[in-house]
Order: structure tokens, then sequence, then C-alpha cells
């Protein structure tokens, strides 16, 4: 067999053979081309020509690779009576090997070895960069065995274009008329959820799920979907009927999806575990400022369709924390007990609020100036909001308006921790490294801007690899300009590249089906290897003592990263927990909840 | 004596037309068979299905004494197929279809290939795609040959092709049939050609095979008869006898029965006083006769 599999591999090779050169020379040059985007891009004239061509190259490697597809698969047709290979002893086992092993080669490999090289040059370690080649080996190999299906059904490049044409068509229809069934679930969800809220007392909601979205699920989505195109075409080569092997996909195609919906194993969830400082009950304990209740709308923009909801909030402290970690608190559930009345109130759901020490510690401003080992940082005064713990429907709000009760509320203190990854000189080629992240300085700029202050802008270029089959924690990154002498930080702002995530979360949310399979596809097109040029902006009103040019001399460029830390739940009871009444609107004025008073 | 090919009951609908229906037939080994027939009479939908290029909605069809379904690789190491519908890999010189071919067969003869390519005026160099139908067909022969196959099936292997290339093919063919003892089919509706090479034929009419004969028996069962002087006085004839074309003298009829005891007496006892003239006919114009004969036999159905 394996023998059969070489000697037909080397005849399509030889067939296809300046097609196959042609793809490889395009994907070299296309990986060239985005390697040195955030080069040209300094000048506008390059930045345009360099655009150009990176997308010139990227529409002719899909059109190569729409190409050779089925060239390769369609001479030795699966279809119709009079190919050369039905009446001669080739296995059609053997042929779709041939056919498979080939395109595995040059459509999937060839891909991910080009985009290693340009990882390489880019300083990018071997894990983080073979995790990006699988990736994108995954994803390569999705597209070829959809379009190795569609060439094993038709017996031309013309059938197979009209094919995949109205397999596009149909697709977007799917997608569209799944956006529609998604408008429309919202609107019965946003009722639900109203039922729910007003119904309030006999059910809780945990808005919160786990850190991480796990990718096992669409991944094996991903790998039974290309194993089922496959077994569609290997039973197309072996029985000639279209009818068998549409059948043959479809199950499998099938099998896919529900393994993608019902897959149990998060073999790919991060392993994110609270540190050990945090287990112990007695660490991360919430204390509450009886002088800091207050009562307030829920929603600062509440809607007609939902019932009027009032929040309860308060500040609260933990007595210590380490240094460089950040905690936030979100209420999970909550009740509120009068005498022989219970009321269970719902968390308030991802508003989150930092959780500090009563000596100011683990606010944003105490951990970075830590940090960076500076007396201010300037940018970072985060306000710190109060933590809503206690929601319940407004009618029941007015009733037990001025009562006290005994509060229990259960929350979820999630951590975050702060690390400065690297420094780098503020001139022009200074570069630093920190895993797969790299960052390159270009040069610093202070642009003249109406407002009085200090305006700094650095260009600069930066890269990084990542891919869905990373297990790392969720880690965000954020830049600083520090002046070690003056002790003065500046907290800055790069506009936010997602890298064409949103091309598909337009139109594919969570809530399509199957969800899991598309969320490894859209988390894929926004990771892989990224390399951009960035323009990094520290905005500061009004501008501290001192030049900005002196200050900028002695500056540095610092990266601090925030990693996800894991979480706890803790407990609050509050005995005597006063039920304050929510504001009440002042004649002639709307209800702050909205216009509707029935509860 | 073993067949080389078998059918029972074989049945292939198109839609609603019956392009091979009910075909029993057995085919000796060693036999070159001529599977004839006009367009449209299942001829090579019968070859497809006995190669599994097609798959029989009844019946069965066994080559070399395998299920047509389940041919596999040692089937086809037996087995050369040719037809000009079959696509070539013609992007291929006709050396580069000989290397592509030649590991798929242990019983390739590099020998034999070399000299039907020499005799047959095969030079490679240019693609397969760029020489003309006449030269393909030389090439798709030889890649066939090359191995010696016990079985040679070959779809209309004559249409299209100059009386030049005609005969180089049929005489290549015959030098390979020659050697051993093998069965070759042909089918095709070039009569001419065919006769020169069969020794047994199959007549098929829309599906159906009216007789499979060795041509010699069929020669000899045929006459065309030539009745004179019967006047105006013309009886009607005998369901067997197949009518033709009158003259303004005589009566003309063809005689499927030719040879047998009762034969001559029929005749003479339809056409007592009549002037009977018989004469020896072709391979051809018993085709004609019959498939003639099989018209009528539609329209009157």
């Amino acid at each position: 067999m394996t023998a059969y599999v070489l000697h037909l591999v080397r005849a399509d090779i030889r067939r296809a053979r300046w097609l196959i050169a042609g793809f490889l020379i395009i994907t070299a040059a296309l990986a060239a081309s985005y390697g040195v985007q955030p080069i040209t891009r300094a000048d506008p004239a390059n930045a345009y020509w360099g655009w150009l061509a990176f997308a010139l190259l990227s529409w002719a490697v899909m059109i190569l690779t729409l190409v050779i597809v089925p060239t390769i698969v369609q001479s030795d047709s699966a279809v119709g009576t009079n190919a050369f290979w039905m009446t001669r002893p080739i296995p059609p086992a053997a042929l779709c090997g041939a056919k498979v092993v080939l395109l595995a080669f040059v459509v999937v490999l060839i891909p991910a070895v080009v985009e290693c090289g340009l990882m390489a040059i880019y300083g990018v370690p071997v894990r983080p960069m073979a995790r990006v080649a699988l990736q994108t080996m995954l994803v390569q190999a999705l597209a070829t065995a959809l379009l190795m299906t569609a060439a094993a059904l038709t017996a031309n490049l013309a059938r197979f274009a009209v094919l995949c044409g109205a397999a596009l068509a149909l697709g977007a229809a799917t997608l569209g008329i799944s956006q529609a069934v998604t408008v429309a679930r919202n609107a019965s969800y946003a009722a639900q959820f109203a039922t729910e809220l007003s119904i309030a007392g006999d059910m809780s909601i945990n808005v919160l799920t786990g850190p991480m979205v796990d990718h096992t699920a669409g991944i094996m989505a991903v790998l039974l979907l290309v194993a089922a195109c496959l077994v569609l075409v290997l039973t197309q080569y072996r029985t000639r009927s279209r009818r068998r092997s549409i059948v043959a996909g479809l199950v499998g195609a099938s099998l896919a999806v529900t393994v993608g919906a019902w897959w149990p194993w998060p073999l790919l969830r991060p392993p994110v575990t609270p540190p050990a400082w945090a287990l112990p009950g007695a660490a991360l304990r919430l204390t509450v400022d009886p002088q800091t209740i207050e009562t307030g709308p829920l929603f600062d923009r509440p809607q007609e369709s939902l019932p009027r909801r009032v929040s309860t909030s308060f500040d609260a402290r933990t007595p210590e924390l380490p240094e460089g970690w950040l905690a936030s608190a979100t209420a999970m559930e909550s009740s509120f007990q009068i005498g022989a009345v219970h009321l269970v109130g719902l968390g308030a759901g991802g508003f989150g609020a930092p959780v500090t020490t009563p000596e100011g510690g683990g606010t944003e401003q105490a951990v970075l100036s830590r940090l960076l080992a500076v007396g201010r940082v300037l940018g970072a005064n985060r306000p710190v909001e109060p933590l809503s713990a206690l929601s319940l429907p407004d009618r029941e709000v007015r009733r037990y308006a001025g009562s006290t009760g005994h509060y229990t509320g259960r929350f979820r203190i999630g951590l975050t921790r702060a690390t400065l990854t690297a420094s780098v000189p503020l001139r022009a080629g200074a570069r630093a490294q920190a895993g797969p992240f790299r960052v390159v300085v270009d040069g610093v700029t202070t642009p003249p801007v109406a407002t009085e202050g200090w305006h700094v802008a650095v260009a600069a270029r930066e890269s990084n690899a990542s891919s869905i089959l990373d297990r790392g924690p969720a880690v965000s990154r954020v830049y600083f300009l520090r002046n070690r002498a003056t002790r003065v930080a500046l907290r800055g702002f790069a506009p936010f590249d997602n890298g064409g995530a949103t091309a598909l979360s337009g139109v594919i949310s969570p809530m399509s089906v199957p969800p899991r399979l598309f969320e490894a596809l859209q988390d894929v097109m926004s990771s892989g290897f990224r390399a951009r040029d960035v323009t990094i902006y520290f905005n500061t009103e009004p501008a501290p003592d001192g030049g900005l040019d002196e200050w900028l001399a002695g500056a540095e460029l610092v990266v601090v990263c925030f990693e996800d830390g894991g979480w706890v739940e803790r407990t609050i009871e509050i005995p005597d927990f006063p039920l304050r009444p929510s504001p009440t609107p002042p004649p002639g004025q709307p209800h702050p909840f909205g216009t509707r008073m029935g509860g | 004596m073993t067949n080389a090919i078998e059918t029972d009951g074989l049945t292939r609908h198109f839609g609603r037309t019956r392009a091979v229906d009910r075909l029993t037939l057995q085919i000796p080994a060693g036999r070159t068979f001529a599977l004839i027939g006009p367009n449209g009479a299942g001829k090579t939908t019968t070859l497809q299905l006995v190669l599994n290029l097609l798959r029989p909605q009844h019946g069965v069809a066994r080559l070399l004494g395998c299920d047509s379904r389940r041919l596999g690789s040692a089937q086809f190491q037996r087995v050369g197929y040719v037809s000009e519908d079959q696509q070539l890999p013609d992007w291929m010189t006709f050396s580069q279809l000989l290397d592509f071919c030649r590991p798929l067969y242990p019983d390739w003869d590099e020998g034999l290939a070399a000299q039907l390519a020499r005799s047959l005026n095969l030079t490679s160099g240019v693609p397969l795609r760029t020489l003309s139908r006449g030269t393909r067909m030389k090439a798709r022969l030889v890649a066939t040959l090359a191995y010696r196959p016990d079985v040679i099936l070959l779809d209309e292997p004559f249409t299209a092709l100059d009386p030049l290339v005609r005969d180089e093919l049929v005489r290549c063919l015959l030098e390979v049939a020659a050697e051993t003892p093998r069965t070759v089919v042909i089918a095709s509706h070039d009569i001419d050609e065919v006769e020169r090479v069969a020794d047994w034929v199959g007549f098929m009419v829309e599906g159906r095979l009216l007789f499979a004969e060795p041509v010699a028996a069929l020669l000899a069962r045929f006459r065309l008869v030539e009745v004179g002087g019967t006047g105006a006085h013309r009886p009607p004839l005998h369901p067997l006898w197949i009518p033709q074309t009158p003259t303004a003298s005589a009566l003309r009829f063809v005689d499927p029965t030719h040879g047998q005891p009762e034969a001559a007496a029929r005749i003479a006892a339809a056409f007592p006083a009549a002037d009977v003239r018989t004469t020896t006919m072709s391979l051809r114009d018993i085709v004609v006769a019959l498939a003639g004969r099989a018209s009528v036999d539609r329209t009157q159905e």
C-alpha cells in the first residue's frame, strides 16, 4: 500500500509541480510580507505598498489553494466512469491516501513551516511556536478537507467552483438565519431574564463562568469534521456514489457537531488555581463598613421591558493583600432575612468591584507604584466602585425599606497578578523579549495637543504568539513610561488590535449552533502569530511638574503583565444589615428606574 | 471451458431508459467476442457494468470469476480496458504513461511495450494531450497490452480512426492475442472491422441480447433468399423469416435457419413453383437485417 501511495504521490507532484512551487513561493512571500509590515509602515508610502502586497499575496494564496486542491484530487476523478485509474490496479484507499498525503504536505504543512520560520525570526520560543503551528495546521486541515470534499464530489474545476459558490451561499444564508435566531433569542432571553428577576426569591443564578474558554471540544469537533470529510472522500473513491459518500459525510459531520457540543473533558482548560496564600478561609476575608451601605438602581439605563431592580452596595475591604496582587469581588448570590421574611437576591453578575485593604493597598495605583518602584503612576487612578451586594425588586425594597435584617452574601473574589515583564530604553531599536512577546521601540514623539499636559506617542513594533492550544492563564499587557529618577510613571494606551477577530464575531455569537466549534474557530481568528506596529499614547492632564523632554530623556518603556490568578469564594454575614430606601424621583421627574411603575 | 465473463439478469436503467435489460451472457475464455449493436444498444454500459464502473441495479456480472462489485487490484492486473472515452493522464508523455503503469503490473513486459511502441510508431517527448486521437488510442493500447492481460475489453476502439491506424491496432491486437489464448471483447458498431477479428459475436438491441454465438455458425445459418417468378402472388412470409426490400422481379427475405433440415422444406412449401435463389451473407448484412427486424418488432410493440 505504501508503495502505491508513494508512486501516486510522485505522479501527482509531477502533475502539479508548477502549482506547488508557486504555492510555496507565494506562501513564503506572504509570510515575508507580513513579517516586514511593521517595519514598512513607518513610511506611509511604503505602508501602502506593503499593505497592497500583503493583500494581493493573501488573495493569491487563497486562490492557489482553491486551485491546487481540486487539481490534485480531480486528476484522478472520483466521479463518473471514465477516469484512467478506475480500470487500473490502483486501490481506491491508496489513491485517496496519496491525495491526502500530498495535500497535507503542501497545503497544511508548508504554511505551518513557513510561519514557524517567521516566528523564529521574531524570537518566539519553541513551545508557543509549536502550538501556533499546530493551530495553523488544524485550520488548514479543516479548509483542505472541506475543499477535498467538494473536489471529490465534482468532475472538474468549473463544477467545483459552482459547488463551492453554492456552499458559500448556503453558509451565508445559514449564518444569516442563525444571527436572526440569535437576535430573537436575545429578545426572549431578555424577557426570560426579566421574568426571572420578577420572581426573585426562589432561584439564584450563578452568572459567572470559568475564567477561560476551554477549546478542547471545539478542537475535537474540528478534528472529527476533518475526519468526516476524509471519510466522505474515501467513500466516494471506493463507491463512486455521491449518495453514499454524502450520507457517510453527513453522519460524520453530525458526530463531530454532537461531540463538539457534549465533549465532557476540558483537557485544555488552563490550570488557573488561586495562590496558596489565598486558600485559607482567613485570607481575603471580606469586611464591610456599614456606613458605606447604599441603595440605588441596578441598571444605569433601565429598560422598559425589565422590572425595576434595586441594588444595595457597600465598600468591601480585606485585611491584607500581598504585593503585586489585585482582587475584585462579584456577588454570586445573596439573601436578606427580616424576621420570618426571607428575600433572596440575585448576584449582580459581572459588576466586579475592587477589593482593597483599609490602608489603601490593593488599588491599582498602589500595586503599580510598588511594582514599578515609583511614587506615582499617572493615569492609573481607577475609582474604587462599591460592591453590588444585593439585588431585589423595587417593590420589595419599598415594602421593607428602613428595616434591619440579616444579610448573607456569597462572593467570588477574582485575583489578578501584576508582574513587570520587560523594560526597554526609550531609544530607537531598543528591544525586549519575554517569551513569545517582543517589543521594539522605533521612536518617540511629543505631538502638539490643544489641551495642557504631557502627550507622548511611542512608535513601536510588537509581536506575540498565542493559540487555542495554550493552557496558560489569560494575560493582558499594559505599557508604562517610567522615570526612576523622578519616581513617576505614565500609563499608556495602545489601540487594540484584534487581528481580524471581529471578522467572525459580528456574525457568530456563542449562542450560534454549534457554539463550541465556532468559538474555537473564532478564537483562531484572534490568535496565532501576530506582528504589528503600534503607537502607544501617554496622555497626562494636567502636566506634572518639570519639563517633558527632560523627563523623557531618563524614561524607559515598561511592560506590565496582568495575569489571571484564579479565584476564591468568600461569604459575608451582616446581622444588622439596614435596607435603605431607594431614591425617589422629584415630582415631575421620571423615575430613575424607568417609566413603568408597576411591580 | 470456463467463462471469462458471465452476466446473469444484469440490469441497469438510467431514469426511464433501460440501458441494459436482464442481460444473461457467457463469454468463454480464449475467445474474441464482438458485442455489436446499434448506437444506444447498451454495449458500453455492459462493459462498464462488467468492470464495476457502474453498479447494476439487478443481476450480477462476473469477470474472471469475480463478482464485478468486488473487483480489486488482483483482477485489474489481469484485465485491460481500452476506450476512447477513457480519460488518459494526458499531461504525461507516452513514456511517462508507461513509467506510471509499469509498477502497477507484476507481468509488465518492457520488451513488449517497446516493440508495440516501435510497431505503432509511438514516440515520446510531448504530452499525450497534444497527440491526435489515433495516436492517443495507440498509447492506450500499448499501456494495456504491455502486461499481457488475460481479458482485454475494447469499447469502440475503431471509432473515428483512419483505416491505416485501424489496421495497425488490429494487427497489434491479433499479435498479442495469438501468443496465448486470451479473451478479447470488442464492443463496436463497426461490423466490418469486428468481422475480421471476432470468432464469437453477440448482438444487442435496446439493452437486450438477441443472440450470442460463434461467427462461423452465424454466417452458416443466415442466408438471403430471393424468390423470382412469383408474379403478383406473394404469400405471407414465415414468422422466422426477416423480410427484405423486394426487387421488381423478386421477393427477398433472410432465412436465419439455413442448414436446418426443415429450412429448405419450409421454403419449398411456401414457394412451390418459384425460382428460389439463396446467397451467403456477410456479418454486416446479417446485423443490418436483424436490426431492421428488431426495429419492426419495436414498432409493433
